[in-house]
């Protein structure tokens, strides 16, 4: 076993210094693909984009307004606070999504703190979680993937779901599957309903999309309803995710500066 | 060769061949071998008719008895169907009761090499123990057994309470029992997971574990103690198949479900309780599942919507506080139970999934269990005196104007029998009786009437009897006369009975829903109102036949007797604190005494309808004495409380002119 | 010849084409489309190689594949070798540069390991998935046709350039 571990680790190292540099290679091809195109094109698009981190700025500041409040009532009440997340942004290296597992590669290990089991996202939602931590790269397995399991609510509803991924189809988009819904809940095409993490499993924030349910049917069971869940047509095409790494919170570490960590 | 075979008639060549074989050529020549060739012969076909008869002609039978053998079903039972009130409001729900569970046909292996690295322990134990010249242990396997086994499934429950930081053990003797009489089902670690622990589990175990969410049903009460008695609770059982199931000859295992063991829960079992679920799994021949064979899906039950309105359920008992007692509303016209309240009542979630002995014991101290609405059997009291009055018009042709003379007391016989508070009336018609509740006046009606009318009276407006709402161990009270008092107590009826008949004391007994039937029935001048606990389930509620007859007095007889009603519920009336500006309402109260024990205890009532003109509602309200302190008295303590439940019910009703009729949930 | 170090050289191709395929892989992912191409892989080298630089270089990109993938190791080593081991014994029956021979090979080795992975494969099988299982084994299938060209040309162009193509079978 231990040998088997080492010959693996050995050749894993050899092998991730070259995913990430053809990740690097293919970061360059980017810039100069941009390189190339119009100034005037360059400015629509700056011009798009400043106007995006001017929105960004003001929900930026508001989540801090909310935040500091949510300090305070924290003291007065005497609760405990809200688990709280290190963000570490990493480019992905490497993706392999088959139908029997659904990993990505990224190119942020231990080096940058990384720790197996922490929660992955992305701007549409949830990505995975970490599965294998190694010094320079990480493994992550992809919230599409068989073996991935979380628990889940629906936007709304306070109610814990189970959320599992299971394959994607050839051409096709991802999908997991999400059962132990209450039956009262309803969901249709026209009006599906929204999966989102919850933090009762104490891996991932509250709030963050999964994915889309347009229909339930009812279990074996009997007692509640499960269904296939339409994820992001993105989250196959991602190129850069976050990982959140969960901080101990102490009365005086809860001021602690949360700006992440970015490996570029 | 044989002595007797002619030799000459044997060729040369064959005499030499037989030489060379003398068994055979002994065989051949001999008859007696005959004998054993048939023998063999018959005996093979005996072999080979017994084997084809086996094998062909049983075939089906063993076949079946093999598969019999090598599968076993299991039984899962269905979650129950819910519970509404009148308005969609859900009353009683199902929650998911979720636990940690191993499928020990997964752990063989585990529990193998866990047996024999015992077994290598003891026998290195027991060596040492030699070598220092000490007695050695006797090696019991199925105590190595059951220890290797708990071992396993022990750090399967440490991976578990240190995810959700929980210490729980394994218990072995529970533990043993589910190896040997439950080896197919789940063996849980740890129950009723909390949603945070469930997710936790979720999150943080691999999915190809051994360990696994179960999850099962448990009902879920969210108004707590609101109409206890009337919802009842439920409490587990094995998971029975039904009727169609096609493997009734398997050995079965069943999960538990649940049975109502008390209310609606009980009455409705059959509808609320779902259709079992089955899967018929193939074994191996140790016993643990190898296969999936058959598999059919559970069903939920059907629902219930019920006629009680959990707002003003809510509000009675909030009214009746920490009295003992009950209150009963009945809508008027189709006879739909609004609320049926009965205090003590207990949170039916304590019940859920189990009732603990703590609870039970809380329960049962405080006499929670009974349902006063429907069960308890009281002295009506002074509420009687409309019976009395209806009587005296009906019966006795009394004129409602007809005056008695009521002093403080009334001699019958021997005895005083005194007015309430030694009052002294005057002059006294029927509607003054009403309004000042007058004992002296029902003394002398009921002593030109006799017992028979009013007994009869009483009985035909339904006391005595069951009112046949849905609901299971409902009271009958007494309705006392000459011949129930011989057969029953073997004694005399004298003419004082009578009159404690006439004010509602002395044997007669009734419940609180037969009071506010009889209000109801008053208030549609009818004799009967046929209450239902079911929400709709008559089809033209204004319509509804109750199954009496008119009362049978004249208009103007029916009007005094409200107006003595609603002059009872007046300024000078004795259930004065009744009112509500706005609302004509007709009311009676009645202070009984009854004997508990060696207690005399009071007892406190209000029975009322609105509003006079088209009445909607009926209700009657009790309140029990537990001290011999308690004081209670039906204007003071009862009328109060109907004036609570009477307003919120009318601002309800101002606030949607269509509540009472159609429902507003889903 | 003990001090062969061709299997270097072939390691080294193998390590190229490796990462070449995780890229063309990472290129069809947006499309839910994988290809396993493992025969050529193993069947190429063994007919470039002596006995012990086959085991070596077959157990190398063994160890490789089981280093960028979840394989089940106790398997995918040992089948990695037989069929190395297979080829390496009948390949005098076959002749080198004809491509139709390595390519039938290599189509029936990828196979059996697509199917050997899919019939071991954890519960919750459903009819989607094999549906999956087949697109992506096409797929694999006809990409080995174009991997096995590609990859025998390439071989041979590296050893040719290094001076190690060898004249012979052996």
């Amino acid at each position: 076993m231990a040998y088997k571990a080492f010959s693996r680790g050995i050749f894993y190292e050899f092998q991730a210094p070259v995913w990430s540099g053809l990740s690097q290679i293919r970061d360059l091809q980017t810039y100069w693909a941009g390189i190339i195109q119009s100034n005037k094109q360059l400015f629509e698009e700056g011009k798009d984009l400043a106007r995006l981190n001017a929105a960004y700025r003001i929900f930026q500041q508001r989540n801090e307004a909310l935040q500091n409040e949510i300090h305070r009532l924290e003291k007065v009440l005497k609760i405990p606070p809200l688990p709280q997340h290190r963000i570490v942004v990493a480019r992905v290296a490497r993706r392999e999504l088959n139908a029997w597992w659904q990993e990505l590669t990224i190119r942020v290990g231990t080096d940058k703190g990384i720790i197996a089991g922490s929660a992955v996202i992305y701007g549409d939602g949830v990505v995975g979680r970490i599965k294998e931590v190694h010094e320079t790269s990480s493994v992550v397995e992809l919230v599409s993937s068989r073996s991935f399991r979380m628990a889940a609510t629906f936007e709304g509803d306070t109610r814990p779901v189970t959320y599992q991924g299971q394959f994607n189809y050839t051409l096709g988009t991802s999908f997991g599957h999400v059962r132990d819904v209450p039956s009262d809940l309803r969901a249709s095409e026209g009006v599906p309903l929204r999966l989102v993490s919850s933090r009762l499993g104490g891996v991932f924030p509250e709030g963050l999309l999964i994915g889309l349910v347009s229909g339930l049917e009812p279990d074996t069971n009997g007692l509640f309803t499960e269904g296939n869940v339409r994820l992001s047509e993105r989250l196959l095409d991602i190129r850069e995710v976050a990982v959140l790494i969960p901080i101990e919170v102490t009365v005086s570490t809860s001021d602690q500066s949360e700006e992440p960590i970015y490996d570029f | 060769m044989n002595d007797n075979t002619d030799i000459d008639k044997i060729s040369p060549r064959k005499l030499e061949q037989d030489n060379r074989n003398p068994v055979k050529g002994f065989a051949k020549t001999n008859t007696r071998m005959r004998f054993f060739y048939g023998l063999y012969l018959a005996l093979f076909l005996y072999l080979a008719c017994g084997m084809g008869y086996r094998q062909l002609y049983q075939s089906d039978e063993y076949s079946k008895r093999g598969e019999q053998q090598s599968l076993r079903r299991v039984l899962q039972p269905g979650p129950r169907g819910y519970i509404y009130d009148r308005e969609g409001k859900l009353l009683v729900g199902t929650r998911p009761r979720r636990s940690a569970v191993v499928y020990l046909g997964e752990l063989r292996q585990e529990f193998s090499k866990a047996y024999y690295a015992k077994v290598r322990q003891a026998k290195q134990a027991n060596h040492e123990l030699l070598e220092q010249g000490k007695p050695t242990l006797a090696i019991k396997s199925s105590d190595l057994n059951t220890e290797a086994r708990a071992e396993v499934l022990q750090n399967y429950l440490n991976i578990v309470n240190h995810i959700i930081g929980r210490d729980e053990q394994i218990d072995k003797r529970t533990m043993a029992k589910h190896f040997s009489q439950r080896l197919l089902l789940p063996f849980p670690l740890i129950n009723d997971l909390s949603p945070r622990e469930y997710a936790q589990i979720t999150e943080q175990i691999p999915v190809n574990s051994p360990i696994q969410i179960y999850t099962d049903s448990a009902r879920y009460y969210p108004f707590r103690s609101a109409a206890s008695h009337v919802l009842g609770y439920v409490s587990s059982a094995d998971a029975v198949a039904d009727e169609d199931s096609v493997s009734d000859d398997l050995r079965t295992f069943a999960l538990k479900g649940q049975i109502g063991r008390s209310g609606l829960e009980k009455k409705y079992d059959e509808l609320l309780s779902g259709t079992t679920g089955e899967r018929v799994w193939q074994v191996d021949p140790v016993g643990y599942q190898h296969d999936m064979v058959y598999e059919k899906d559970s069903q939920r039950g059907q629902s219930l919507n019920i006629s009680l309105d959990i707002d003003l359920q809510k509000t009675a008992e909030n009214a009746l506080g920490n009295f003992t007692g009950a209150i009963v509303t009945i809508d008027v016209e189709s006879g739909e139970v609004l609320v049926l309240a009965s205090k003590p009542n207990y949170d039916l979630n304590d019940l859920s999934p189990y009732i603990s002995n703590a609870v039970f014991k809380k329960i049962e101290e405080e006499g929670g269990w009974l349902n006063r609405a429907i069960q308890g059997m009281y002295p009506p009291g002074s509420t009687f005196k409309v019976i009395t009055a209806i009587t005296a018009m009906h019966d006795a042709n009394i004129d409602p104007n007809t005056k008695f003379e009521c002093g403080p007391y009334y001699p019958i016989g021997s005895r005083n029998f005194p007015e309430h508070g030694k009052n002294s009336f005057g002059q006294v018609d029927l509607t003054k009786a009403l309004q000042k509740s007058c004992n002296v006046y029902c003394y002398q009606v009921s002593q030109r009437t006799g017992i028979e009318p009013l007994a009869k009276e009483a009985k035909r407006f339904g006391l005595g009897q069951k009112t046949g709402i849905e609901l299971l161990y409902e009271g009958t009270g007494v309705v006392p006369n000459p011949k129930w008092k011989r057969d029953v107590l073997f004694d005399t009826w004298v003419a004082g009975d009578t009159a404690n008949l006439s004010i509602g004391q002395g044997y007669l007994l009734t419940t609180p829903l037969q009071m506010a039937c009889v209000t109801a029935s008053i208030a549609r001048r009818e004799t009967r109102t046929s209450p239902t606990i079911l929400h709709r389930a008559r089809e033209n509620p204004a319509l509804f036949k109750h199954g009496g007859e008119p009362i049978g007095l004249t208009d103007y007889e029916y009007n005094k007797l409200l107006e003595g009603m609603e002059l009872a519920a007046g300024n000078e009336g004795t259930a004065r604190r009744i009112q509500i500006p706005g609302i004509r309402i007709a009311a009676k109260t009645g202070s009984a005494e009854f004997r508990s024990g060696n207690q005399e205890l009071t007892l406190a009532w209000t029975i009322a309808f609105a509003p006079i003109k088209k009445p909607r509602i009926a209700i009657a309200v009790m309140v029990e004495g537990i001290n011999p302190n308690d004081n209670y008295h039906g204007g003071s303590t009862a009328a109060p409380i109907a004036r609570t439940v009477l307003d919120h019910y009318f601002k309800k009703l101002s606030a949607n002119p269509v509540f009472g009729t159609e429902p507003t949930g889903f | 010849m003990i001090f062969d170090f061709r299997w270097i050289a072939v390691f080294l191709v193998n390590c190229f084409a490796v990462f070449c395929f995780q890229m063309l892989n990472d290129t069809l992912a947006p499309h839910s489309v994988y290809l396993i191409l493992l025969g050529p892989l193993l069947v190429i080298p063994a007919f470039y190689l002596g006995a012990y630089g086959t085991i070596i270089n077959t157990t190398l990109t063994a160890l490789l594949w089981i280093a960028a993938y979840p394989v089940n190791a106790n398997v995918f080593l040992p089948f990695c070798l037989i069929v190395n081991t297979f080829v390496f014994l009948n390949r005098s029956r076959l002749v080198r540069n004809l491509n139709t021979q390595i390519i039938t090979i290599a189509f029936a080795v990828n196979l059996i390991w697509i199917t050997w992975m899919a019939l071991t494969a954890p519960d919750n099988k459903s009819p989607a998935w094999w549906g999956r299982i087949v697109m992506d084994g096409i797929f694999s299938q006809i990409a080995v046709i174009i991997a096995c060209i590609w990859l025998h040309s390439f071989l041979q162009a590296c050893l040719k350039l290094v001076h190690l193509l060898p004249e012979t079978d052996d």
